[in-house]
């Protein structure tokens, strides 16, 4: 008896589970995968929402399936692209957002990307990129002799950022950047021209999310350094003052590229301001030497040279970015780290603060090897 | 069973010849293969006849050994004197049931005229196959003996390995019609004597007609007869068999089965093979991961397809979902469909495989290979990634050592197939929720199924993921409950200071 | 009245049910409700709730020990008759019904805002309870043998979250004691909710093999079940920002997302998933506890009967109503304040009770036993 009314239960259970299971079926091929997502406004500062979704199929000879809506938020876009679309637009794959300039020209925009961190399917790894100019140039640009943009420019934030000459931004660490008080965000930047993408280095912004400044690439490796995200390996290449110049070739040019960089940052909270002491130690390997040098026997003398040219290159980033009221390095985790009660008094304004505060940088660089020559 | 003569079941020969000629014919009607042979003894000088089912009985001993001496030889001229017959076992039977079970077993049966006895003599031979290599069990290392479908032969067989007077033998009959002799090997000193013993209660409370075959027993005395895991295993290895044994296990031996049973097992058990002890054992540790990583696979992997493509498709790498969405693009059926036609295909190519006849079954493979291949893809009815997929399953289930083990596989793979396709990860991760339920509750022979993981029995892992080598392995495995633990002594002492 | 004897669970067993019942679901929320009070101070909370429950638990066992032959139950009835008995395996069982209910819908709260966002809840419902039934009714043998399993299972799950240090931020956790001592110590409410669990004891206590170890199993389990909460907590300070945290409702699950692999994107997705085997470990257990202590109400031998019907009610129950995560919310903060009564106030009460009467007995010395 007992044993024939739980055959029955769980024959009712599994009736129930057949008719009323799978409702959150859909299948790869019947959803439409937008790999790029971009976010920018035309002249009438109207939305636009551009996605670009792979198409499916053999004999399709263009590969991507670009949608733009007018739309007021993310969500409320997806109707529209649905109506354009051959399947249901699903956020599950974006490999990268693009925000284009016009956007970063008007304070908030962060607000309308809550859509990536409050549906739990959408992905929050996908690169933030920042694009000098209008993004439509970028997502309708149809290369032949490249893959489809979305992958395209992954791969490049990918591979430049392991060398540090861009910044690597998530979804969610744009949006640590933006709601931590002690760091300003920064994400990358590229740029058009003359047909053809370049990743011209790191975008930064103000805390409300306007443009602040742009980094080229070995500005971004500095940037990096004093964000302690540097891998080893990122190279620079100086021109050492003292040396002979050689007709239009720059014979003076010393290049390195560093091993594992060790940065120290010191806080501390002196006369009414915060200061910061930041020193950089790393050992190099010399990989392109253009004068003749005995490193041998004057290996100091050449690293302190490199050292102050670092340094001065440091102190410009510094003072670029205190004049313009930012903190991409987060500086304001440290202070709050080490100088809590003076932090929680200015962490509302903490960039403002910041452009007040005194920043050394001191650079300790050794020769390691100067590879197979002399 | 309704026996007609239950008249003359109990009752005691009679000693009159003619009588018990009646009697005979009454009780074997429509018997033409029952031999009666007439005789006069020459040793007594008494009228007898010899009975015997011809076929069953080995016909050169019966003139031999018995038609000769009691034709031709001298003896003491007296009545009721002892008979000389070259035979080697002879039984005085006294009532009817056990000498009608006898002849049908095969033995001869001598009734003499005057005498309330009648003699049973062993001349046993029925058709029989010779040893040969097990057929199901193949081994690259192992002995090439497997075993064949005379009891007594295979009982011999195991005898060979564990020439010791512990290896005790219980013998019980099965079937009231076709009276099935079932031996359970076991030694003494070892194995738990409450298993044994609810072993034994399980295999007198049979009530059938006949046991054909291990199989049958085993759906008599298993523990969850609902259960789709095998909780006995079925073997033709002696060597096999022998090291069960040794672990303290019972080996049940069916007469007229080509395979015996063991018992208790685990769900390892089912992932261990012979040859693990004669390979090397890095090498048979790495076989035994590769077994369980191929049992998973074969029950997983087509679930775990319909739920990446019907549900959470975020997980594919971009560049195979390039691929893989422009393949599925072609397809008109859903994943479950493509998928339940591709399994269902395999399955049958399987069968097929199995029951026909070697030439046919080659044409089959070919056939299979067409439509499993390139061909359902270039049709547009199943995605490439599909055949990639059921390939894989095919080639995980048949490293599977057990074929039981494999056939649960195959079921849990379908079961699973629906839960994906019902719920996703989430039906997959419910599914295997209640594959480990079922296995830590299930026992088998009222030992832990799921042992030594559940209950985790760390000294048992010796021999189950990893295979240690055999010196480290001084203890029984506790899963079997055995009452003498330690297998081994220390057999390289000083190992460490050398 | 039940089978001690043939369902013994072994002393590892005992620790991985009652640290499975205290980590669970419960850990999901545990480093957001930390920091919403004490900010990345939170995790020394965890460390004092530790110190706490505990002490509970300790008491616990002293209350166990008086009669190590049966249950709370037993123990109630002999020593304040069969009324008190009988109120208390009623109540007992309420409670661990409300733990069972909480476990459940919280993890279809979760599973469908992670993995199933349309799926109607009784579906789920059913769907969950299949295994739990399959698993429960053979009652705590294979309850501990379930839970043993599904802890080696997930050792696992530590390496995962050990990725997700590529992007920590080591400066969260300074300056300890930002603001003192006050916002840390009112933390420690919020572990109470996690530490719920050790009351299983209360009915598990006969069936331990091993009732000499018993204390020392369960200061090891709830030491920890403080590791996992510890480990996890900080985890979650280290990727979050401060001033983030709060935002995210499941932050364990979060900040998974962030994990990415080379050859699979979005592993996330099957992680998610697994965990329900971690919160299967608070629904099973209680499902067994509650239909025991109902069977032994109604003085029945077999708790299947009541199991089946508690199914049925809890799948239907579903189909009328079911929590929002907001009502589940409010649910988690009355759980606190009862599971407080029950595993922190009533065995310390009890513990003084059995005392005093015991100590007070002597001096007449009769009925010596303990």
């Amino acid at each position: 008896m007992k044993a024939r009314l739980n055959i029955a239960l769980l024959a009712a259970a599994i009736v129930c589970l057949i008719l009323k299971g799978s409702s959150d079926q859909l299948n790869l091929e019947d959803s439409a995968l937008p790999l790029a997502l971009c976010l920018d406004l035309d002249q009438n500062d109207e939305l636009h929402i551009y996605t670009s979704s792979p198409v499916f199929g053999k004999n399709i000879k263009k590969k991507t399936h670009e949608i733009d809506v007018k739309a007021r938020a993310l969500r409320q876009s997806r109707t529209m692209q649905n109506e354009q679309s051959p399947g249901f637009v699903q956020g599950r794959n974006v490999q990268v957002i693009l925000i284009g300039r016009r956007m970063l020209q008007h304070k908030d925009w962060f607000r309308l990307t809550d859509i990536f961190f409050r549906d739990a399917r959408n992905t929050i790894t996908d690169r933030m990129i920042a694009v000098d100019g209008p993004v439509s140039e970028i997502i309708y640009l149809n290369l032949e002799d490249q893959p489809m943009i979305p992958s395209l420019l992954r791969g490049m934030v990918d591979t430049k950022s392991a060398v540090s000459e861009t910044a690597n931004t998530t979804a969610q660490e744009l949006r640590r950047q933006f709601i931590d008080t002690g760091i300003t965000p920064s994400m990358a930047e590229i740029k058009l021209k003359n047909k053809v993408i370049l990743l011209t280095g790191t975008t930064l912004l103000h805390k409300n999310g306007t443009y602040a400044a742009s980094l080229g690439p070995q500005e971004t490796v500095l940037l990096s350094i004093l964000q302690k995200k540097a891998k080893p390996g990122v190279s620079f290449s100086y021109l050492i003052p003292g040396q002979p110049k050689s007709g239009p070739f720059e014979t003076d040019t010393l290049s390195f590229s560093a091993g594992k960089i060790k940065t120290k940052i010191k806080t501390s909270y002196r006369q009414g301001r915060f200061q910061f002491d930041i020193n950089i130690k790393s050992a190099v390997t010399l990989s392109e030497r253009l004068f003749p040098y005995d490193v041998y026997k004057n290996a100091n003398a050449l690293e302190q040279k490199v050292a102050e040219q670092m340094e001065g290159q440091f102190e410009s980033l510094i003072a670029k970015i205190q004049q313009h009221h930012i903190d991409p390095i987060g500086l304001g985790l440290y202070a709050r780290s080490y100088e809590h009660k003076q932090y929680k008094k200015v962490e509302d304004h903490w960039a403002d603060e910041l452009s007040d505060a005194k920043i050394k940088v001191s650079v300790d660089i050794k020769i390691g090897a100067m590879g197979p020559v002399k | 069973m309704v026996d007609q003569h239950n008249d003359v079941h109990n009752e005691e020969i009679p000693t009159e010849l003619v009588k018990m000629i009646t009697q005979l014919e009454c009780v074997f009607s429509d018997t033409p293969d029952l031999i009666m042979r007439k005789l006069r003894i020459k040793q007594t000088g008494e009228q007898a006849v010899l009975t015997y089912l011809d076929g069953l009985t080995d016909k050169i001993s019966i003139n031999q050994d018995v038609l000769r001496p009691l034709l031709f030889e001298a003896g003491s001229g007296e009545a009721g004197g002892e008979l000389m017959m070259t035979v080697g076992h002879i039984e005085p039977q006294l009532n009817w049931s056990q000498i009608k079970l006898s002849i049908l077993q095969g033995s001869s049966v001598l009734f003499v005229d005057g005498r309330s006895e009648a003699y049973s003599l062993d001349t046993k031979g029925w058709p029989q196959r010779a040893i040969e290599d097990p057929q199901l069990e193949a081994s690259l290392k192992g002995a090439h003996q497997g075993f064949v479908e005379t009891g007594e032969q295979n009982i011999a067989l195991i005898r060979r390995y564990i020439p010791n007077r512990e290896l005790k033998l219980k013998r019980l009959t099965v079937g009231q019609r076709g009276q099935t002799t079932v031996s359970v090997l076991y030694l003494e000193d070892v194995v738990n004597p409450n298993l044994l013993k609810r072993l034994i209660e399980r295999i007198q409370q049979i009530d059938v007609d006949v046991i054909i075959n291990t199989g049958e027993l085993t759906e008599f005395i298993e523990d969850s007869p609902f259960s789709i895991f095998p909780q006995l295993i079925s073997t033709e290895r002696p060597d096999a068999a022998a090291s069960q044994i040794l672990q303290g296990r019972c080996v049940i031996v069916v007469d007229r089965s080509p395979s015996v049973l063991v018992t208790p097992v685990s769900f390892m058990s089912f992932f261990q093979n012979v040859d693990d002890y004669s390979t090397r054992w890095p090498i048979s540790t790495f076989l035994r991961l590769l077994r369980l990583f191929a049992f998973f696979t074969a029950a997983f992997l087509p679930g775990i397809y319909i739920a990446v493509i019907s549900y959470h498709f975020e997980i594919i790498p971009l560049k195979l979902l390039l691929t893989l969405g422009e393949s599925r693009g072609q397809v008109p059926f859903p994943p479950f469909v493509e998928a339940i036609f591709m399994e269902i295909t395999l399955e049958m190519l399987r069968e097929a495989g199995i029951r026909l006849p070697a030439p046919v079954g080659q044409t089959v493979g070919i056939v299979g290979g067409i439509v499993i291949g390139q061909a359902v893809v270039q049709a547009g009815l199943i995605s490439n990634i599909m055949v990639i997929i059921v390939s894989f399953t095919a080639i995980s289930s048949f490293i599977l050592p057990n074929f039981d083990m494999v056939a649960a596989a195959r079921l849990i793979r379908f079961m699973l197939m629906v839960l994906a396709t019902l719920f996703g990860f989430v039906g997959l991760i419910i599914g295997l929720m209640i594959m480990i339920g079922h296995l830590i509750a299930l026992k088998s022979l009222g030992v832990p199924y799921g042992s030594p993981f559940a209950p985790v029995r760390f000294t048992d892992w010796k021999d189950t993921l990893v295979r240690v080598p055999l010196w480290l392995m001084n203890k029984r495995p506790l899963s079997t409950t055995p009452i003498q633990i330690k297998r081994q002594g220390k057999s390289r002492v000083g190992e460490e200071s050398e | 009245m039940k089978d001690y004897a043939n369902n013994q669970i072994t002393l590892l067993q005992y620790i991985f049910i009652i640290t499975g019942l205290q980590v669970n679901v419960s850990i999901v929320s545990l480093p957001r409700n930390l920091a919403e009070t004490a900010g990345t101070d939170g995790w020394m909370s965890i460390i004092i709730g530790w110190v706490i429950s505990a002490a509970a638990s300790i008491a616990i066992i002293r209350v166990m020990k008086n009669h190590p032959e049966g249950t709370l139950l037993d123990l109630l009835t002999r020593f304040m008759g069969m009324w008190a008995g009988k109120v208390i395996s009623l109540l007992l069982s309420l409670y661990y019904f409300y733990i069972l209910y909480d476990g459940l819908t919280r993890t279809i709260l979760i599973t469908k805002a992670w993995l199933l966002p349309t799926i109607p809840n009784f579906i789920l419902m059913i769907l969950l309870l299949i295994p739990t039934y399959a698993i429960a009714q053979h009652g705590p043998s294979v309850l501990g043998r379930y839970a043993e399993l599904i802890a080696y299972m997930s050792l696992w799950i530590p390496f995962v979250y050990i990725l997700t240090l590529k992007n920590a931020h080591w400066l969260h956790l300074l300056p300890m004691f930002k603001d003192g001592w006050q916002p840390i110590l009112s933390a420690v409410k919020e572990t109470i909710y996690p530490s719920l669990g050790m009351a299983a004891t209360f009915i598990l206590y006969p069936f331990l093999k091993h009732k000499e170890k018993a204390a020392t199993g369960i200061l090891i389990s709830t030491s920890l079940s403080m590791v996992v909460y510890l480990f996890f907590t900080v985890i979650c300070f280290l990727y979050y920002s401060p001033d983030d945290i709060s935002n995210y409702n499941d932050v364990v699950i979060s900040v998974l997302k962030s994990i990415e692999f080379k050859f699979v994107e979005r592993i996330e997705v099957i992680f998610i998933a697994y965990h329900l085997f971690l919160y299967s470990l608070v629904w099973i257990p209680t499902m067994y506890l509650t239909t025991y202590c109902t069977s032994w109400l109604f003085r029945q031998s077999d708790h299947r009967g009541h199991m089946t019907w508690l199914c049925v009610l809890l799948a239907i129950g579903t189909i009328i109503y079911s929590p929002t995560f907001n009502q589940s919310d409010r649910l988690e903060n009355l759980l606190t304040w009862i599971g407080f009564g029950t595993e922190y106030v009533f065995p310390v009460c009890l513990a003084v009770y059995l005392w005093i009467r015991k100590s007070s007995k002597r001096r007449p010395a009769h009925e010596g036993k303990a």
